[in-house]
Parts: C-alpha cells; structure tokens; sequence
C-alpha cells in the first residue's frame, strides 16, 4: 500500500534501466532556423553614458570631441558692504573672468606622455546634447539642424593646455573676462557651450567633468571677489567616423547602442538531407520539446571595423524576446533567455583571430516549441511564445565601442547547437 | 493506496515506554530480543528491496502480525480474524472491529547499500449483522519501489560527456475489497470477498549532463509515465473446526487481469497482465493448553503474467509454505500475552535479473491481549519480526522486517 521513499532501493547498473536512451549533438545552420534578420542602431544616446571623450586621429581617423553646457550664472551674489556685518545680494556683480576646470579620466585612459586639449566656445547656435552627432546639432524627427562645420560647428578658442597624467588629473583653461560677461547675460544655456577636443594625434582621453569657476567683483564692496563655481547642465561627445550598422554583422553595444534582431522559427522535424539529419540516429526525426536538453546561440566574433571602435573594457549581451514583433525596434523586451547575460572579455574583437561564443537558451528554445507535458499534472493551456529574440547590450549604452559578430549569410555566420536525447519512452514492464 | 512515511523511529518510542512499563516474567529474555531487534532496525525501513525491480515487483501479501510471527500463509489460524486472504475467518467477529497494521523493514544486499520504507499491508473493518459479517479491507499486493542511477560517459561529437542517468519506479499495487462471511452450524464458516486492484505505477527516466562540459543551461532529460491499476479479484473460502483441538482452512482466490492505464498524458494504450490463480490452506492443531502449531501452504499459477512479460520473466507455479507454533501460556500485567515462533518460504513471482527468486525468513511474535470476550479479541496489540534473505541466482539481499498490529472491537 503505502511506501516511504527516504531508502529507496536503487542499483548503480546501467543495464537494469528499461530505457534505451541515445543523447546526440546537431547543428542547425542559421539559414535552418533563422529568419527576418535585421539590425538597428540609435538605442540611446551617448549623452546617457555619463563618460566624455575627446580623441584627435586616435587608431586611424578616430575623432571624439566633448560638448558642454556650462549652468547659468547667479542672479546675484552675497556680500558684506563695508563696515558691516552681514551680507546683501549683489545682482550688479562684474564677472572679471574664470577657469574652465577639465577633470580627466585617470583610470581608465591614460596617455603615457602630456597631451594638449583645447577649449572653445561654441557658436552654433541651437544644438541638442541627446541627439547632437559630429555631422548634426540636432537629429530628431522633422528636426534636422547641420553644424555649420561637422565636429561642433565654429568656435571662439577659448585656450588649450597640456595634461600631463603622471602630474595631475585637472586641466585648466583660463577664460577671460569678457567670455564670462556673456555668459553671464546668455539667458540660454546652450550660449555658455563650451567644446573641448584633444590636439595630440593617436590617444583616446575620458573626462569625467567640465565645470567654470567664475571671480565676480561685487559691485557693493569692490574689494571684493567672490569665487563662484557653475558646473555643466548637460554634457555629451561627438565622433567620427559613425559606423552604424550593417546588415551583415552582428553590433551589440556602442552609443547610440546596436541591436540585432531575428526570429527563431524552428523546424517541426528533421528531414532526410538536412544537415541536422547527418547526426541522429533516425531520420525523419519529430523535434519536439523534450527532447531538447540544450540549446545555445554559436556565434564567431570578429573584428571591430574601424578599429577604434574596439571594446577597451568587458562587453555583455544579452538576449530577449521581442514582445511585440510587429513594433521592432522598438519593441518591449521579456526576460533574458540565458542564466547571465554573456560577457566578452577586451581583446575578443581585436584585429586577430575570430572567437566561438555560445549562448546559452536551452528554456526560450523548449518552450517555442511547446508546453512541458506533466502526466502527473493538470492539462495545461498552450500560448504562442514570443519567437523574435533581440541581441543587445543589456547596459545601453555601456561605451561608445561595440562588439561584431559575423552576420547570417557571412563564413562564420550564427548557428543553433542542440543536443537532443531520444528514447522510445518509458513504458510498462 | 494509502501512503505513509513513518520512520521506524516514529515507532520505537511506543514499543519501549510498552516495554518499560511491563513486568517481565518467564518470558522476559524473548521481549527483549524482540525489542533489540526493532531497536536495531536502521531509520527508514520497508518491504523495500531490490527485487521490487523484477516483472511487477515485489509480491507483498496483506498479513499481519500475528500470520508474520507464525510464518503463516495467511489461512487457518485459530479464532478470528481478518484476513484477505482467508475470507471464512471473519465469520466469527460478532463485535464490530478494526484493524490495521504497520510494517516498516530493511533490505541490505551482500555489500552493498541498504534500502528501507514503511508499509501499511493490511487495514480491515468489518460490521456483524446478524450471522453474517461484512467486511471491508485495503491490503498490498505489489511493491514496486526502486530506481537505478548510474553514471555514463556519453560521446557527443567527438566530445566526452559526464552524464548521470536515474530511473524511478514509483508506487505499488494494492487491493480493496469487500467481503461478507458466515457461520454454518457451530463447525464450518464460509466466506467471500470481492474487490479490485488499485494504485497507480509512476515511472521515471532523467538524464543530466554535466553542465560543466555542456554549457549552462543543460536541462535534465525528463521521460515518465503514470498508469492506473484496475482488475477484478474474487476469494472464497471455508473454516471447517471438527474439534476443539483442530482448525483447518482453505481458500481459492480468482483474479482477473491485472490492468494499468496509462494517465493523460502518458501515451500508450493500457496494457494487461493476468493474475494468477492462487489456491492457499492451512490449519492449526492444539498440542497442549496453551500451546498451538499452525502451518500452510499456496501455490499460485503465474505462467498467464510470464507470457504477458515476454517469458522468462516469471514462474509458472509459485508456492508457499510456512508454520509456527504459538504459546499462549505468558502473561503482561495479568493479562495474556501469546509468543510465537515460526518460519516461512515463498517463491517470488517475477525473476530478478533472469533469476527465479525465493524468499524465506525466520520470525518471532509477541503479542498483548489487552482485553477479550469469551469468543474474540477486543483489544489486542502483536507484534512480529522476521530476519529473511531473498535470493535468485548469485544475487542475495538479507532483510529485518517488523509489523505491528492493533486490533479493536466493541459495540
């Protein structure tokens, strides 16, 4: 009747299981599963980054340069008049000039000798820091503005400098006074802009901030100078070249960041003359889901075209199912298909060589092709998975630098590694 | 199917404040033994063995205590009782009555690892209406609890892979059935019952790769399937007493085919397996006041279930026997406390590993009649254990098996 099972029985003899079971590996070629390849960039903006850059002929003809906002100035500023003790507002204050203050990226990029940057203020007019690209002050729907120069449009200099890393990690530029008075009466912001580029060829340098720091003669006591400091209210880079995305490859990062999408439609069998069909043990075979132990994403990297654009840090992706299809690019995502978002370590997209990466998605693949079935359990409903997937970088953006994969219909293009365990079922004795 | 999972541990507290607060006399030194060996059985114990992998599995007939410590058959012992198995000896039950028993054992094979679990083989009640008793009784059949893990190394392109394969047989066949028994004149009794197989078998087959060499992500391979047992079974028998001091008894059992459904969505049609015909007798003799030797046999004819498996798989004749000598001269605190000594052999139905298999152990028994009437128990605790091995072929598996009955009566 009743049986406890906390000591079972159990033998360690393979020959007593009742159950001919033959575990196998196939490959499905892209062009077996995969369909409707697209890929898509412009996810985000660089200016979500939170990291500046500025480069001159950095791995070729790489050009980065930063573009700021400085805050607007005081309405006033508090002083004491002479002989008395506490303060009033001076709103007549005379700006006598300042200090752009560059703090670098010392951790991350560090030149091994002092390299000169430059300042400028820019007179473009109207740009938008999320949108602004070097060739566009602004790239929005219906709203296209060209710089009147590609790289920032024009600019007043405003002076350079050398940094030399081994001495400091700030960079000061000295802005004059009347500079500072026109940035005190700009009722816009996007008139204190300031653009700061690199003048020596070869480095790619980060900047983690651009603030001014302005000495205001009060008006009531001049004898005094007050020192104010007005940090950026928005910040962003520009580059050249703009890679963009190709239709052959594989881009997963960047800022704006690269997406890749296709839809996985699997076949409902394995024919004779298939590929897959080479490696099982019965052709025609039903692929069904559970059979399938494990399924992965193989993909081969390659490398990064134009060469600056080389991932200097470790790169994720992640894959997701694109919800509403229909709605690609900019289609929701569910849930990643893989345990860990897959990480690429720097040097994987380096001139050299190609590197196998394979993601894993063994539950996205089982369940596009259906329902587990649970004797044990309740019928359960069948609803149509999500077949698109999206590859991206799960942080967008994570870096101007990207990572490329061969594309579908290229040497090395993507294939689908399943292993598949067959048996006649269990069945009664 | 009624599931337990009581550790025999759940069990021994009982026994020893029983013991604790006895009195022992002559028969002290027994009840010692007795209780040693249920303090040795290990955690977790059952009619587990390996050999619940042959055929159908294990056969584990509906007994208690009482038939285990007299290495009884289950037919023919003095007074009255409930028994599947001997459908004529609840015809003396004139009060209303339950019983159950509890079986917890261990198997160990020569060795190798130990197995255990518990069983309930036999829950019975029965209702006196007139000179007829009507009986209604949950007993075991077959045990089929057992699994297999082994690991593999798999070839997969080229590429050796850790692999580790378990299978899982689950469940057991049981048996209800309905019963109604009579006295005819003061020396013979006949009985009946009618019932039906139930249960289900749930079997199981996973395959993990190592994760490690596959990639993460690797799921288990999981097949199974779960069949519901059904079939018709008919017993009838007969208690003939010609004198005081004899006890005879036999009974015919006729079961249909044993038949297992498979469950949505297990795939596969039903498949079933004719049971056998099993004809058992016994009887016991009164060789002094308070001393009685019972003995018995049953053959049953497998050879329909044997053709059903393929051949090879089964005996054509399986039989039984066994005996046992009871004294019922002991006292506990005033009151009767029979001791019993026996022995049993059975041939076991389906062959393991191409073998055919017997079992055969040797048994002792205590017992508390805690109150009686003139005719019949009222309240009575037995207890029984056997030291057995099971053997087929070179294969051989030694097993402590302990079962406790509580009977109660009243009205």
């Amino acid at each position: 009747m009743g049986a406890c099972t906390d000591q079972v029985p159990t033998f360690d003899d393979g020959a007593a299981i009742p159950v001919d079971a033959e575990t196998v590996e196939v490959l499905i070629p892209f062009s077996e599963f995969g369909r409707d390849f697209q890929a898509f960039g412009g996810f985000a903006s660089q200016a979500d980054l939170g990291r500046l850059f500025v480069a001159h002929e950095y791995r070729g003809d790489f050009d980065a340069r930063t573009l700021v906002r400085i805050g607007a100035f005081p309405v006033s500023i508090s002083v004491f008049p002479e002989g008395e003790s506490s303060t009033v507002p001076d709103s007549a204050y005379v700006p006598l000039g300042g200090n752009l203050v560059i703090r670098m990226d010392t951790t991350r990029l560090v030149p091994d000798e002092a390299v000169e940057l430059a300042a400028g203020q820019m007179e473009a007019g109207e740009w938008d820091i999320r949108t602004a690209k070097w060739n566009l002050a602004v790239d929005t729907l219906g709203g296209v503005v060209q710089w009147d120069e590609p790289g920032g449009g024009p600019t007043r200099s405003l002076g350079s400098a050398m940094w030399d890393p081994q001495e400091a990690d700030t960079l000061v530029i000295p802005v004059d006074s009347a500079t500072a008075n026109q940035w005190r009466d700009a009722d816009e912001s996007v008139d204190r802009s300031v653009r700061v580029e690199s003048r020596s060829p070869g480095h790619l340098l980060g900047i983690n901030s651009v603030e001014f720091r302005g000495h205001f003669q009060s008006s009531v006591n001049p004898d005094t100078v007050v020192t104010v400091v007005r940090g950026s209210v928005g910040t962003t880079f520009i580059y050249t070249p703009e890679p963009g995305v190709t239709q052959e490859e594989i881009r997963i990062g960047g800022a704006p960041a690269r997406r890749a999408y296709f839809r996985v439609e699997l076949p409902d069998r394995f024919e004779e003359g298939s590929a897959a069909c080479e490696l099982l043990p019965t052709c025609p075979m039903e692929l069904t889901r559970d059979r399938v132990v494990y399924a992965g994403l193989v993909m081969q990297t390659r490398p990064v075209e134009p060469p600056a654009f080389e991932p200097l840090d470790t790169l994720r992706m992640d894959v997701r199912p694109a919800l509403a299809a229909d709605r690609i690019p900019r289609s929701p995502l569910g849930t990643s298909v893989q345990p860990t978002p897959r990480t690429f370590p720097p040097g994987v997209f380096a001139e050299e060589g190609s590197t196998r990466v394979e993601v894993p998605m063994t539950r996205y693949i089982q369940d596009l092709l259906g329902r587990p079935e649970d004797p044990l359990g309740p019928g359960q409903e069948d609803e149509e998975r999500p077949s698109t997937v999206a590859l991206f970088s799960p942080a967008e953006p994570s870096g101007f630098q990207f990572g490329s994969l061969f594309g579908p219909g290229t040497e090395k293009e993507p294939f689908l590694r399943l292993i598949l365990t067959i048996t006649d079922g269990v069945e009664l004795p | 199917m009624i599931t337990a999972c009581l550790k025999p541990r759940g069990l021994k507290p009982g026994v020893r404040a029983w013991s604790s607060g006895a009195h022992v006399r002559s028969f002290g030194a027994l009840v010692l033994i007795l209780l040693a060996g249920s303090l040795l059985l290990p955690a977790g114990a059952g009619a587990q063995s390996l050999m619940n992998a042959g055929g159908l599995g294990l056969l584990n007939d509906p007994l208690d205590a009482r038939s285990r410590a007299l290495g009884s058959v289950g037919i023919g012992l003095e007074g009255w009782y409930m028994l599947a198995t001997d459908p004529s000896a609840a015809a003396g039950l004139n009060l209303p009555s339950v019983t159950g028993t509890f079986q917890p054992s261990t198997s160990r094979v020569d060795g190798g690892a130990r197995a255990g679990g518990t069983r309930f083989p036999t829950l019975g009640v029965s209702y006196p209406f007139g000179r007829h008793v009507f009986v209604l009784q949950f007993g075991s059949f077959l045990d089929q609890e057992w699994e297999v893990r082994t690991e593999r190394t798999l070839n997969l392109s080229g590429q050796e892979v850790e692999a580790v394969d378990q299978f899982e047989s689950v469940g057991g066949i049981g048996q209800a059935r309905l019963g109604w028994a009579t006295r005819v004149g003061e020396d013979l009794a006949v009985g009946l019952n009618v019932g039906s197989y139930t249960g289900a078998m749930e079997r199981r087959f996973v395959r993990q790769l190592d994760p490690g060499t596959v990639g993460a992500g690797v799921e288990p391979f999981l097949n199974q399937g779960r069949w519901r047992a059904s079939g018709l079974t008919v017993a009838a028998g007969a208690t003939w007493q010609p004198s005081a001091l004899v006890r005879v008894a036999a009974s015919v059992e006729q079961a249909g085919d044993l038949t297992l459904d498979p469950v949505t969505p297990t795939p596969g049609p039903e498949k079933s397996y004719p049971m056998p015909l099993t004809l058992r007798a016994g009887g016991t003799v009164t060789l002094a006041s308070d001393l009685r030797l019972s003995t018995g046999f049953a053959r049953a004819d497998w050879s329909g279930v044997d053709e059903a498996l393929g051949g090879d798989a089964a005996r054509d004749v399986a039989w039984g026997y066994g005996g046992g000598v009871e004294w019922v001269g002991s006292t506990i605190l005033g009151r009767t406390a029979p001791i019993r000594l026996g022995y049993r052999h059975q041939d076991l139905p389906f062959h393991f590993q191409g073998e055919p298999a017997t079992e055969s152990a040797f048994s002792a028994g205590l017992s508390v009649n805690l109150a009686d009437t003139e005719t019949m128990p009222v309240a009575r605790i037995e207890y029984s254990l056997e030291r057995g091995t099971r053997d087929a072929g070179v294969f051989s598996e030694e097993y402590w098996r302990s079962t406790l009955s509580i009977r109660l009566a009243g009205g």
